[in-house]
């Protein structure tokens, strides 16, 4: 997984905003190098995470898989079929929407990394860094940062620490960052 | 006096009203990267990728 941000898709209103969202549904957007990762991985993923029978509460908070191209289609439609036999429900109660993803519009720059507006010197760095909301989101350091320091669970820290460095982060963050992982794994 | 009071008091409410309409202008995914600045998403940035997307509820 490269880098991930969060906006707009699958609707007709030509420019959507949080406030005026028109037909469209919040996504998450996910860059990936298929050599490393594969979209059925991704599609595991995310049928872990809900059950086909569920429609979501509304067009902007719906269940759904966008594809991209044919192929992503073609995976999407054989991974309802696994995920309906593997949860019990017949194919004709499946809810999770199948959808050409037509144009992906950024969420607003509050909306991005927002694990991280808990981390005042981080977030005030990387908006500092890439001052236009495209390009904080656009960030593999603001997504990684982001993945480690929100919730979840499974972190490799050993990976994180070691690649740290490579973040090109001020060296008061750095440290800050290293010390806090120590108290982690203690 | 009072007169330039409600002007100025027009004036300011016009102004806060004219900031608060002026939205983010949200950009358009293309396939381009636009963080370059910091070393991995420089080293990144010219990386072949695909991309999936998701609604999660």
């Amino acid at each position: 997984m490269i880098r991930t941000r969060v906006g707009y898709a699958g609707g007709e209103k030509k420019n959507p905003s949080y406030h005026s969202l028109g037909n469209h549904t919040e996504v998450i957007s996910i860059d990936y190098d298929p050599a490393v990762l594969k979209y059925e991985e991704m599609l595991n993923l995310f049928w872990s995470a809900h059950r086909c029978d569920q429609a979501g509460y509304s067009r902007q908070y719906m269940n759904a898989l966008f594809y991209h191209n044919d192929e992503q289609k073609k995976a999407a439609q054989a991974s309802v079929a696994k995920a309906a036999k593997a949860q019990g429900v017949s194919l004709d109660a499946v809810k999770t929407a199948i959808l050409p993803v037509g144009e992906f519009t950024y969420a607003e720059a509050y909306h991005q990394k927002y694990y991280l507006t808990r981390y005042s010197d981080i977030r005030g760095f990387l908006g500092r860094t890439y001052a236009d909301g495209k390009s904080l989101a656009d960030s593999t350091v603001a997504t990684r940062l982001n993945a480690y320091l929100g919730s979840g669970k499974d972190k490799d820290w050993d990976v994180f620490v070691k690649e740290l460095s490579s973040y090109g982060l001020p060296k008061e963050i750095e440290d800050g960052l290293r010390r806090a992982v120590e108290k982690i794994e203690r | 006096m009072k007169i330039r009071l409600l002007i100025g008091a027009v004036a300011t409410s016009l102004l806060i009203m004219a900031g608060l309409a002026t939205g983010e202008k949200l950009a358009k995914a293309d396939g381009t990267v636009s963080a370059k600045t910091l070393p991995l998403d420089k080293r990144l940035a010219s990386k072949k990728f695909e991309t999936a997307t998701f609604g999660l509820g």
